[in-house]
């Protein structure tokens, strides 16, 4: 019962993962990705004692007692407006509903070694338009998931210093439904999986334990070669059915880079707070060349910018009243990552403001963490017009997260 | 310790298992039913896959027929062509020189498969339609379809009428021609293109200009690497659609029944206004016989009886040559020139051919015309297509056995190559020119047979 039991978590999580998902930092990355790190606007890179730490920064490990695990999952829900410059009526995105999970586990093997191993979504792109929009040849339904299996080592080679080194292997899908111009009508779903591999390195320094922390990551990119990709044409114009046949396609893409820095400070002994600065090389985004065994190739052109968020985030709490409480809030300025004059409704990137807060629980070997993210889209114009329409993209989303953490001394 | 092991191992566990179906989840993407048969109208392809005879090729300034309305101008000197072959360039050099195409010309439209022949019913799913009498032509035509070709044919009985324009439309889809299959029969991107109701343009003044959003651009531009040349195919096709407009192509197949949602192809074209003298051996446009003295070559169209006259050695230099090739190929030059005498019909439309005596039984004769015969509006016949291929000075087959000129079967082809190797020397002999006055170029008929009298 119990392993029948663990088997339908495992298949019921990994279909949930691989569900279509939004994106949530700049361009196409979800960043926030634990309770409490959701809590604290994810500004926990040079403070974050949780097995999500393989994540935002695996040196945390090498200082973290026993054995951890946790599992959580995030849900995300969003709708995008479309206003076209001209004349027109709005259009909205079907709203979208998405449920990520996130599973870690570490444990140190010696006194100044620990492992950790990550199974997360950081990367994806969930949308869906109405099929009969005015942009529906840029875009009718856009999802990249990515799912990483992320080993990694920490070492404490100093007291108050410790690095680690991870190894990322990412599978990620692709399936973007696209319609045909107008006089053919009907559209085209391309779809392909593919592994693309990177590495992950970061390092914290605990000038003054627990009261004065920094820490630096860096993420590799990936590239994402979909070799085998497959292409189903469906022309509501018959004519056109001989000459767009299904056939196989290729394409890749690369996730980019990631550099984060952080700083944790805690000025009162029951008060941290932390900030990080991640600057994302959104430039490794910036043409997708769509190859069809015989239909015309095909550019998507993101033009993707290398853009920066800052994170403000606190961890309040109160030993005495209530041992275990943890209070949390946060703030995220995030950078719109795709120009203007390349925006499309497949990835509708704006400059965002986001509000987090949240709470977490701990008792003995268990502790519970749950936060919560509004992520406000400031009007993003799209300009360009090659891309997709012309127009004002403005989106809301809102992220909850819940994190269950057991741990073993 | 053990503890911690075996912590570590299940981690391990977990991340097998989930690599392991992680990457299963490529999406099925579905798939398409098999693409149904179509009418094909592909101007890209080499040679173009059109519908046959086809007004594209008429030049509106000049009214004559011209291939670099297609993009394919021929070269002047076609011993240097290598898009095609010099029989072919010769005889297209021909068709350039008329302001329509040959009466005799079958008409046909390509399929991408086989077409059910019991489907192609004249005046249902097959319309054609003569612009100058106004009225679809439902009696007559025999419509079929060529397996060697793959394409859909219509043959008149006779000559198609000179001067007149006829539209042709296949009907397709759920009412129309099936396939051999009995699947329906669609259009193609193409013809798609052309039954826009809208400029293909948008009204965009030269291809520079043409707006990328534009429907009909995003069409053309998705088979096209280089914008420019998209813009460029997409003015051509605007062109074509326009001239289907100002031809009345869609009105008169919706008069006839057809309407344009359910039409797969159309086309049309122009038949030559020249008069002329018809030879298509195999079918009664072949000289008669009626008596042993007499040959009568029938004329299609009009003809001024004061220019026809016979060729007499040193006598007079008529545009009506006799020749008894047997005699002349055994050195008797007296009796290789009979003489002749030669008139109008009116009443019959033939030219008649009177011997002073029988002709010799068993000789072959051979008769050409010069296009110093005209009609009454002084416009000089034209040659047909058959007279043209025995007089071109390049091979009509190939040394595998094949056609040289597009739309001549092998076997017709092989049999026209014997008869124009068989005159060719005739033609190239040094004296033949300036005894005659016959050219090349100012043949209109040429025919070599050995007579029998059918009265």
């Amino acid at each position: 019962m119990t392993k029948t039991r663990a088997a339908l978590l495992v298949f019921a999580a990994l279909f949930a993962a691989l569900a279509a998902r939004p994106c949530l930092a700049g361009g196409f990355l979800i960043y926030d990705i634990s309770g409490s790190a959701i809590a604290r606007a994810s500004a926990v890179t040079a403070d974050d004692e949780e097995p999500a730490a393989v994540w935002f920064n695996p040196a945390n490990l090498a200082f973290m007692k026993g054995v951890s695990a946790s599992a959580g999952g995030l849900f995300i829900t969003t709708k995008t407006k479309f206003s076209p410059s001209g004349p027109g009526p709005d259009t909205s995105t079907n709203r979208g509903n998405f449920v990520l999970p996130e599973f870690f586990a570490n444990g140190r093997l010696t006194d100044h070694v620990a492992v950790g191993m990550g199974v997360f979504s950081t990367f994806g792109i969930g949308i869906s338009w109405p099929d009969d929009w005015e942009g529906r040849e840029s875009a009718i339904k856009a999802s990249l998931e990515t799912l990483t299996l992320n080993p990694t080592v920490s070492v404490l080679v100093h007291p108050q210093v410790a690095v680690a080194a991870g190894f990322d292997a990412v599978r990620s899908v692709v399936d973007f439904t696209n319609g045909l111009p107008a006089i053919i009508g009907g559209d085209v779903r391309l779809a392909g999986g593919t592994w693309g591999y990177g590495f992950n390195v970061g390092a914290l320094y605990k000038i003054s334990p627990d009261r004065l922390h920094v820490a630096l990551t860096y993420r590799s990119r990936v590239r994402l070669s979909f070799d085998d990709g497959r292409a189903h044409f469906s022309p509501a114009n018959p004519d056109f059915a001989p000459a767009l046949p299904d056939q196989g396609g290729s394409a890749a893409l690369t996730l980019p880079d990631i550099i984060t820095v952080g700083l944790m400070g805690r000025p009162r002994s029951n008060l941290a707070l932390s900030f990080d600065a991640n600057l994302v090389l959104w430039s490794a985004y910036d043409r997708i060349n769509i190859h069809f065994d015989s239909a015309p190739d095909r550019a998507i052109v993101p033009n993707g910018q290398n853009s920066f968020t800052l994170r403000a985030g606190a961890d309040w709490t109160l030993p005495e009243q209530c041992p275990g409480l943890h209070l949390r809030g946060g703030l995220i300025f995030d950078r719109n990552a795709m120009p203007s004059g390349n925006l499309g409704p497949g990835l509708p990137d704006a400059d965002r403001l986001d509000v987090a807060l949240g709470a977490g629980y701990g008792r003995g070997h268990f502790r519970g963490d749950l936060g919560y993210m509004l992520v406000v889209f400031l009007p993003a114009d799209a300009r360009g017009g090659t891309e997709g329409p012309v127009g004002t993209y403005n989106t809301i989303a809102h992220l909850l997260g819940l994190t269950l953490i057991a741990t073993w001394p | 310790m053990n503890c911690r092991h075996e912590n570590n191992l299940a981690v391990v566990r977990l991340g097998l298992v989930l690599t392991t179906l992680a990457a299963a989840c490529t999406p099925d993407v579905g798939s398409s039913p098999p693409a149904p048969t179509a009418m094909q109208f592909d101007l890209t392809s080499a040679p173009p896959r059109v519908p046959q005879p086809t007004a594209l090729l008429v030049n509106p300034a000049t009214g004559q027929i011209d291939f670099g309305q297609a993009g394919t101008p021929l070269p002047a000197d076609c011993t240097t062509t290598t898009a095609m072959t010099e029989a072919q360039c010769q005889f297209d050099q021909w068709l350039q020189t008329l302001n329509g195409f040959p009466s005799l010309s079958p008409a046909s439209a390509p399929a991408s498969a086989a077409l059910d022949p019991a489907t192609l019913t004249l005046g249902t799913n097959v319309v054609v339609f003569d612009l100058q009498g106004m009225a679809p032509v439902t009696t007559g035509l025999a419509t079929g379809f060529d397996a060697t070709s793959t394409s859909l044919t219509v043959t008149p009985p006779g000559p198609w009428t000179l001067g007149e324009f006829y539209w042709m439309g296949v009907r397709g889809y759920a009412n129309g021609v099936r396939d051999a299959a009995g699947g329906q029969v669609i259009g193609s991107p193409t013809m798609a293109l052309l039954k826009q109701d809208a400029a293909l343009t948008c009204d965009a003044t030269d291809p520079t200009q043409v707006d990328p959003h534009c429907p009909g651009y995003e069409v053309v531009a998705q088979g096209n690497p280089s914008p420019a040349v998209a813009a460029l195919q997409l003015f051509q096709l605007e062109a074509i659609r326009q001239a289907y407009l100002a031809g009345g192509g869609f009105d008169v197949m919706a008069a006839a029944g057809l309407p344009k949602d359910e039409l797969a192809v159309l086309w049309g074209f122009p038949i030559h206004t020249n008069s002329v003298p018809l030879l298509l051996p195999g079918t009664a446009a072949v000289p008669h016989v009626p008596a042993a003295g007499q040959i009568v070559v029938g004329v299609q169209g009009p003809v001024d009886p004061a220019t026809v006259s016979a060729f007499t050695v040193r006598v007079q230099n008529g545009p009506v040559v006799v020749m008894d090739l047997t005699a002349a190929a055994a050195g008797d030059l007296s009796a290789g020139f009979p003489p002749v005498g030669a008139a109008y019909l009116p009443t019959v439309g033939a030219i008649a051919i009177q011997f002073g005596a029988p002709i010799p039984a068993g000789h072959q004769i051979g008769l050409f015309f010069t296009n110093g015969i005209h009609s009454p509006d002084g416009a000089p016949l034209v040659a047909s297509p058959v007279s043209v291929l025995l007089r071109l000075t390049a091979p009509l087959v190939d040394s595998a056995g094949h056609s040289t000129v597009s739309g001549v079967a092998d076997a017709d082809a092989a049999a026209l190559e014997a008869g124009r190797q068989a005159l060719q020397p005739l033609f190239d002999n040094p004296i033949f020119t300036p005894l005659t006055g016959i050219t090349r170029a100012n043949l209109v008929y040429c025919y070599a047979f050995t007579p029998t009298v059918t009265p």
